[in-house]
């Protein structure tokens, strides 16, 4: 079940690529319980490089600052409840 | 003005992938999984602790950092929210201005990946135990054959000397010596010379110093709880602690000439 509603903090990227974001975010705690940051970052990462090409990356915890460089139209931070998630493209497909 | 077309390239790429799948850039990246648990969230569920006592002492650990840095609990939502939303902002300034590195290092940048070393099976590992015996085996094979500044490839004893000195202890690694012992001094001095420590502060002085000193792109992800999933240049992997509370993750994606 979703642990409250999800709330983007800053973003660079297309409604439907957020969405997708929020929706495999979803899905995610419900395979997962919150606890597993690490398989909710992978579940996420890995979904997104099947559907949108490789080069995903995904952090995901309750406590954590980062410093990184995008691709233009490849980045989202969003909270749902007491988890933030964190994706981007790294590099660029080719 | 950049931005727009470059945004554009973007949103033709993804559709061209699914057709043409790059087994090159299969090869060249090694995804790599990270164990990190939830303190605070282990709390409410602790039946759903992980067995292995490997993980026992950070868990402690955590929840002595926890009990310490009062400003740091996860009570205060709020607080957290603000934390968190600041370093992107800096991720979209940065962003513009890698773009314009990308032009003009983007041939070294595949140099380097095209030499760095294979090391595909301690990269696809990811239980915690196997991935600590390949750590060692990585470790030791680079001292010997070291071709890059030798001065600064030490054994393996040395390279245990400069993480005790700086209370480092390194979880995975894929990376030469020279570069990791890089890393923790720069981490270690950030932190000094900090007057109030914040995990955002730290994750940019090491990504700048990285991107300044390897070249781009660096990413760098610092903090006491989170999880993570990345995919990595090969040999640009590092994932360490300090002072057994703080938690660092600094890895490198290639980039690409725009064309």
């Amino acid at each position: 079940m979703l642990e409250g509603k999800a709330v983007i903090g800053e973003t660079d990227m297309l409604q439907t690529m957020q969405q997708d974001a929020l929706n495999l975010a979803s899905k995610a705690l419900d395979f997962f319980d919150v606890t597993e940051a690490t398989d909710i970052a992978r579940f996420i990462k890995k979904e997104f490089d099947r559907t949108h090409g490789p080069g995903w990356q995904c952090i995901v915890g309750t406590d954590f600052g980062s410093f990184v460089t995008h691709c233009c139209g490849c980045f989202i931070y969003f909270c749902i409840g007491s988890l933030a998630i964190l994706l981007f493209r790294g590099s660029p497909p080719p | 003005m950049a931005h727009y077309p470059l945004q554009r390239r973007n949103l033709a790429a993804p559709e061209s992938n699914p057709t043409t799948p790059n087994p090159d850039l299969i090869q060249t990246y090694k995804p790599s999984f990270l164990v990190k648990h939830l303190t605070n969230l282990n709390l409410s569920q602790p039946h759903k602790t992980r067995p292995p006592q490997k993980h026992s002492p950070l868990i402690d650990t955590h929840l002595q950092a926890k009990a310490i840095q009062e400003k740091e609990s996860s009570v205060t939502v709020p607080v957290k929210r603000t934390h968190k939303e600041k370093p992107q902002r800096h991720c979209l300034k940065l962003e513009r201005r890698e773009l314009g590195d990308h032009n003009d290092k983007g041939m070294v940048e595949d140099a380097k990946v095209v030499k760095g070393k294979p090391r595909n099976p301690h990269l696809e590992k990811h239980d915690v135990v196997v991935v600590a015996a390949a750590e060692r085996m990585s470790v030791s094979s680079l001292a010997p054959g070291g071709g890059r500044r030798r001065s600064f490839c030490g054994t393996q004893a040395n390279l245990r000397d400069v993480f005790a000195i700086n209370g480092a202890k390194m979880v995975s690694v894929d990376m030469p010596p020279f570069m990791q012992i890089h890393a923790v001094d720069c981490a270690r001095k950030a932190i000094d010379s900090m007057e109030k420590f914040t995990s955002k502060t730290l994750a940019l002085s090491l990504k700048k110093e990285f991107d300044g000193v390897y070249g781009p792109a660096w990413h760098c992800i610092v903090g006491t709880s989170f999880g993570s999933f990345v995919t990595h240049s090969v040999g640009g992997f590092l994932y360490f602690s300090m002072d057994q509370k703080l938690y660092i993750l600094l890895f490198k994606t290639a980039v690409q000439k725009a064309a």
